[in-house]
């Protein structure tokens, strides 16, 4: 027999924030914020964690990640390893969980960060200076206050640049 | 007794007055004499053929290119490679044709060359048949003659410009090597000498900025004399400056990156820049460095000596802010650890 858990977890209520809640889980976390202070607070935490990953910029991850990731071993599978999972009591489940979960919390927001970071964190981008073009233009601009022959006549010639 | 004794201090006043005056006079006259030079090929019409100089790795290369001034227009090169000025107007020429190289008037004021230099006037020997004199410029804490600039007596048209280094030896120059016209009677100005369709999609004239975008540095002054004259946004992106001592322009693209350094032309010469890698080049057009730091590219141009411009270099880097932005800071500290920062 399944037992209500005391309070709404950080699963929960990140659904619950994200709108993806049952009408029994929502009616459930909207009593729980009404009356538990120590939920409202959860709450602002995983909203605060929320939104500080969604305002990371939105870059492409650098191309060695992709595969490193791919030619990465995946972990082996111990032998007497079950093929299949047993059913598992997730309110009994969450219940077990030690004393220390919110220290397991913050490291799960820490490492989700870091993750967040690699991949969308903008890399720095190369450019080119069009070093002939430069050339050019500076003999422009120079000409409008000094002399425009000596200015202007280095121009005419081959920028001397080699490619 | 007396008499003589005054006539001796009198003497001694006048030639004390005259040792502090004279050497301010010539100054003026040096000063006039370029200020004379700057717009005179808009005032005199003039045809014949320039030299370029330009020592690059110990070897002297040159190139010639012909000149034609009418009705205060100006006309360098020939063929694919010219380029043409009229007023506030310049154009550049190319394989695929006209393209508009500036359009608008410059508004930032140069400094007065004596604010930073030594000027003085002489004669010099003739320059292509023309008598001239010569102003040169020495640098005030060594004496050493940077520039000297020989313009014709009686037009003042500019007609040589040699650039010296640090131990006064010529390491460019662009003068007339033959003269076929100037001064005399004037052109008629062409009809509309530089009415020309500029054939890039993307305009190539920079605009005037009074704010620069996030992220790029214009010190209103760099040290050794340096003024900023102005400040441009090129269509992709490049932050332009111009600054002058009152005798060399500078020009400082800045461009947001690292500096992909194969992507740089080859050949020129690694140098240092406060501590920062860079690569020069010493071409026609002028000497350039190209560095980056804290993730913005930075190119300068000039015609002044490389031992200069590195010098201009490391003032701007010095008097820009290095302090990263807080999302580079926080990339930092978060990439650090896996060496992709």
């Amino acid at each position: 027999m399944n037992r209500e858990p005391l309070m709404p977890d950080e699963d929960v209520l990140s659904a619950y924030l994200d709108g993806e809640c049952t009408d029994a889980e929502r009616a459930w976390v909207d009593e729980q914020l009404a009356t538990s202070e120590e939920t409202r607070a959860v709450l602002a935490e995983v909203a605060e964690a929320r939104d500080a990953v969604r305002a990371l910029p939105l870059r492409d991850a650098p191309p060695e990640f992709w595969a490193r990731l791919l030619a990465a071993d995946p972990q082996p599978v111990p032998a007497d390893a079950p093929s299949v999972p047993a059913p598992v009591d997730l309110a009994e489940a969450r219940r077990r969980r030690s004393p220390g979960r919110w220290l397991a919390a913050a490291a799960g927001v820490a490492a989700a960060a870091v993750i967040a970071a690699v991949i969308l964190v903008p890399q720095p981008q190369t450019v080119t200076p069009p070093v002939g073009a430069f050339t050019d233009a500076h003999a422009v601009r120079s000409s409008l206050q000094d002399d425009a022959v000596s200015s202007l006549a280095p121009l005419a010639v081959a920028a001397g640049f080699r490619r | 007794m007396r008499r003589l004794a005054r006539i001796a201090v009198a003497v001694g006043v006048a030639a004390g007055l005259a040792v502090v005056v004279l050497p301010i006079a010539r100054a003026d006259d040096a000063e006039s004499v370029l200020e004379r030079a700057r717009n005179a090929t808009v005032r005199e019409d003039f045809s014949g053929l320039v030299q370029i100089e330009w020592l690059t790795d110990g070897k002297w290369k040159t190139a010639r290119v012909p000149v034609n001034g009418t009705g205060g227009t100006v006309q360098v090169g020939e063929g694919t490679r010219q380029a043409e000025g009229r007023g506030d107007e310049r154009w550049i020429a190319g394989v695929s044709g006209w393209q508009a190289g500036w359009d608008e008037p410059v508004s930032g004021a140069v400094p007065a060359p004596s604010t930073h230099w030594d000027l003085t006037l002489g004669k010099a020997d003739p320059i292509a048949g023309r008598t001239t004199v010569v102003v040169t410029a020495s640098d005030p804490d060594t004496g050493t003659a940077r520039l000297k600039v020989y313009c014709d007596k009686d037009t003042g048209v500019m007609l040589r410009r040699e650039v010296l280094d640090h131990r006064g030896h010529v390491v460019r120059a662009v003068g007339f090597v033959e003269v076929k016209k100037l001064g005399g009677s004037r052109a008629t100005a062409p009809a509309d000498p530089v009415t020309k369709k500029s054939v890039k999609q993307q305009d190539p004239t920079p605009d005037k900025i009074a704010d620069l975008p996030a992220g790029f540095d214009a010190p209103a002054k760099v040290p050794g004399g340096y003024v900023l004259a102005g400040r441009y946004l090129r269509d992709d992106g490049t932050v332009q400056l111009y600054y002058s001592d009152g005798l060399f322009g500078v020009s400082v693209f800045q461009q947001r990156g690292d500096l992909d350094w194969n992507g740089l032309p080859h050949g020129g010469n690694g140098v240092q820049i406060d501590g920062t890698s860079g690569r020069g080049y010493e071409v026609a057009g002028g000497t350039v460095l190209v560095w980056d730091r804290d993730n913005v590219a930075r190119t300068v141009v000039s015609d002044a000596t490389v031992a200069d411009l590195r010098a201009f270099a490391a003032a701007f880097d010095d008097r820009t802010d290095h302090s990263p932005g807080i999302v580079r800071r926080i990339t930092d500290f978060v990439l650090g650890p896996f060496g992709w920062s």
